[in-house]
């Protein structure tokens, strides 16, 4: 069964955890493995593309949230992926969530690599949209700041599509569906929330003084990555060294792309995600965390 | 000429041999005429035997599927060439006998270096490419096997079918089950079979890989830009053959390519992973 919300309907709720507030929006077919999105730097629940998110809410119920210190959600943003991830954890115990499929894109794919390690029982399957592995290749981002998003197109454009006129008229395509949701918009991202997540993006970028990708052997879930080939915001060849490194991921990467490759090349990337999740979506049987979600 | 048709799938297509001038070279020809042909080139020291069925029998549903052998191998006449302009030469001349105009190109290994020669030599025939195990010209590690590989290829009394299982498998119980499937699978034709390749075969091959992995003083890979055709670059993780950095490269200088790296895998991951990669190859050769 799916609820009849869309992206573009479904409410924005809130959900009490250790004293703070977490905005979310809940929908998709209900009795699935839930799918938890995670968004990239300075990026709020609008930032989905509502043709992925409703292609995906067609077999798993989706779950939009804005992390501690963003937008609608209580709470300070803070200075380390670690935290930010315990913070993901507290929101999915709230929701009583026993199991995700965790989507993360960018920053949120840095998250989504932390949380496995920590919390292996929560995580089913991982997809690694656009990111890269704790001290990647060219991952501190000196080039990016707090105020990267003052032009919301040019920034787009420029980061998540390759220079090519069909990559750009995907940008733009990509761009206008952005605005399909009309009612019940977050607000834009504040400067103390972008200014902690750069903190956070680059303290994971920073290389370690050990053995460079220790943990990425330590997640045994199954993993798709999937990244643009021309991606000048995680540069392609993280997702190489995450493929070598998970002991059981698959990568696909697409061409003439950059970040944002997997709306670029959207009928291909959902063909691939179901192809990833259809030995992975048994029906939940917790009724607890079905009868919380919104009808 | 025969037509290949939907019954001939891949355990009971004859053999068949077209002249190109000095050999005869042997071929397998079937599938649903009214789309290009994908031409298959095979991997060192294989015959059109190594086919996966689970690939070639789905990818005829769609098109014909052209197998072929180089010159020298299997029932194939002559000697093999000992360059990769050599054989591509005799792959184009072969393709123009059968009178085809437009061909998708699917080479496995030294066959993937193959494919990309033959998009080089004669881009107007070709369509598209899949490129799977294989790596560019002046690629990483390329002019020779590895010690380790060497180690495998040389132990004396073993069988191609055991070499196999550790040049194309992991070590997994996982990687090597699909690989006593896919044996299984290639064992299945079991009338009209070609003969495994004479030593001269690998002495040629060895020649023709040491010249495709000299790397020159300028423009490394300057040649895949010059290959326009839609690409699809598939390989294992763990490619002990031809090292899986050399995917990487190959999709990242190509300029129209897509790249997909199986988990738990080497050199055979497509064998591995043979009805989801067989699904790729047709999906990737049916898109508009």
């Amino acid at each position: 069964m799916t609820s009849n919300y869309t992206h573009e309907t479904v409410p924005t709720q809130f959900v009490e955890a250790d004293g703070i507030r977490y905005a979310y929006r809940r929908f998709g077919k209900r009795g699935t493995i839930p799918l938890l999105l995670l968004g990239y730097f300075n990026s709020n629940m609008d930032g989905w593309d509502p043709d992925v998110t409703n292609s995906l809410a067609a077999n798993h119920e989706v779950i939009l949230f804005d992390n501690a210190g963003v937008v609608a959600s209580g709470g300070k943003t803070p200075h380390t992926v670690a935290e930010m991830t315990k913070h993901c954890v507290a929101f999915c115990r709230a929701l009583g969530l026993k199991q995700i499929h965790v989507v993360g894109f960018s920053l949120g794919g840095m998250i989504a690599q932390e949380l496995p390690l920590e919390h292996p029982q929560l995580v089913g399957r991982l997809i690694l949209l656009g990111t890269g592995p704790r001290g990647g290749e060219g991952m501190t981002f000196t080039e990016l700041s707090a105020e990267e998003q003052a032009d919301p197109v040019a920034f787009l454009l420029g980061a998540f599509f390759a220079p090519s006129g069909t990559s750009q008229a995907a940008g733009r395509e990509y761009i206008k569906r952005l605005e399909s949701r009309k009612n019940d918009r977050d607000l834009p991202v504040s400067r103390d929330s972008a200014v902690a997540q750069l903190a956070a993006i680059r303290e994971w970028g920073t290389i370690s003084a050990t053995e460079r990708y220790a943990t990425l052997k330590r997640i045994t879930h199954p993993t798709l990555i999937v990244h643009g080939n021309k991606d000048i915001v995680v540069i392609p060849i993280n997702a190489f060294i995450l493929a070598e490194h998970l002991p059981n991921a698959q990568l696909i990467m697409y061409p003439d792309s950059s970040h944002g490759a997997f709306y670029q090349h959207r009928k291909a990337f959902l063909e691939h995600v179901k192809i990833f999740l259809r030995d992975g979506d048994s029906v939940v049987p917790d009724q607890e965390s079905i009868k919380s979600s919104v009808a | 000429m025969n037509k290949g048709s939907n019954v001939n799938l891949s355990e009971t297509a004859p053999t068949q041999f077209q002249d190109i001038g000095g050999a005869g070279l042997a071929y397998r020809h079937f599938g649903k005429e009214g789309a290009p042909p994908v031409v298959c080139f095979q991997h060192f020291t294989g015959t059109m035997n190594n086919w996966d069925p689970i690939h070639t029998n789905r990818l005829a549903q769609d098109r014909p599927v052209i197998l072929v052998d180089y010159r020298g191998v299997g029932r194939s006449g002559g000697k093999t060439s000992e360059s990769m302009p050599a054989v591509a030469a005799d792959i184009i001349a072969f393709v123009k006998a059968l009178g085809l105009k437009e061909i998708d190109l699917f080479g496995f290994s030294i066959g993937g270096m193959v494919a990309q020669q033959v998009a080089l030599d004669a881009p107007k025939l070709v369509r598209r490419i899949l490129l799977a195990g294989t790596g560019p010209s002046a690629g990483e590690g390329m002019q020779t096997l590895s010690a380790e590989v060497l180690e495998i290829v040389n132990r004396p009394n073993t069988t191609q079918q055991e070499r196999s299982m550790e040049l194309f498998f992991s070590k997994s119980p996982t990687s090597q089950a699909a690989g006593e499937a896919w044996l299984k699978r290639i064992a299945a034709r079991k009338l009209d079979r070609e003969p495994d390749a004479k030593p001269q075969v690998a002495e040629a091959q060895l020649v023709a890989l040491a010249k495709w992995g000299a790397i020159p003083a300028t423009d490394r890979y300057g040649d895949l830009k010059k290959i326009k055709q839609r690409t699809l670059v598939v390989n294992g993780k763990d490619d002990i053959m031809v090292p899986t950095i050399n995917s990487y490269i190959l999709q990242q200088h190509l300029p129209d390519a897509r790249l997909i790296l199986y988990p738990d895998s080497g050199h055979g991951s497509h064998f591995q992973f043979s009805e989801e990669f067989a699904e790729e190859a047709a999906r990737f050769f049916a898109a508009t």
